[in-house]
């Protein structure tokens, strides 16, 4: 499946993009972690987590969107 | 009465007036015997000989929105509050301005007291607010809560 990912923070500018569409094959959060950092190896040095319709993904949690959040550390306040 | 925030999000600093509104908006409830306010400032920090100018905020902004919902709900049923306000810049805040506006109110003192900190921690925690803090030479680096 085609997912849109959302960079969102630092990691626009570590992928210097604010989203794109990746061919993924995931069925879960975790699953889909190890494949973006496999397509996108920029990620291997920053901490960062998945969201789908405004909830964080758990790494058992399956994909069910299209959209992707993806985010690093917030630092909000 | 519980009241709940659609959108926390302001454009840019927070100003002082919007505080003062807001205490005036409750001037008719008056059953409230306490507000307790915290408010969140852009601080210059010197990092490697170098000034914070300013912090450019960017969010997920309904999932923030629907996050501090969530935090406001939790919130409501954990203490004995009568309402709960928040407001988080977005966009370029100089330093010295204001960002983050969370006043809670309630019959009695001990209440808020308890109840402030929970939330502005819990809006931290939760927020995906991304800052970006600008350099007086320009250059910048990610804000990293601690």
């Amino acid at each position: 499946m085609k997912i849109e990912f959302r960079y969102h923070g630092k990691l626009s500018e570590v992928l210097g993009r604010n989203s794109e569409k990746l061919q993924v094959n995931s069925q879960n959060a975790g699953d889909l972690i190890r494949e973006l950092i496999l397509q996108k190896p920029q990620l291997k040095e920053t901490t960062f987590q998945l969201a789908q319709k405004n909830k964080i993904l758990k790494s058992e949690a399956p994909i069910e969107e299209l959209d992707i959040d993806v985010f690093p550390p917030f630092s909000g306040g | 009465m519980k009241e709940a925030i659609q959108d926390i999000f302001i454009k840019g600093a927070i100003r002082p007036e919007l505080v003062a509104k807001t205490i005036a908006g409750h001037e008719s409830k008056t059953d409230l015997g306490a507000h307790d306010i915290f408010l969140g400032r852009v601080r210059s920090d010197e990092i490697d000989g170098k000034k914070v100018a300013a912090i450019e905020f960017t969010a997920q902004e309904e999932m923030a929105n629907s996050m501090s919902q969530e935090i406001q709900s939790e919130s409501f049923k954990r203490f004995d509050l009568e309402s709960i306000q928040i407001y988080h810049s977005i966009g370029r805040v100089e330093a010295g301005g204001l960002c983050i506006f969370v006043m809670v109110s309630s019959g009695h003192r001990q209440q808020v007291f308890e109840a402030l900190p929970h939330i502005v921690n819990e809006l931290k925690a939760r927020l995906p607010i991304f800052g970006k803090e600008i350099f007086e030479d320009k250059s910048h680096q990610w804000k990293v809560n601690k």
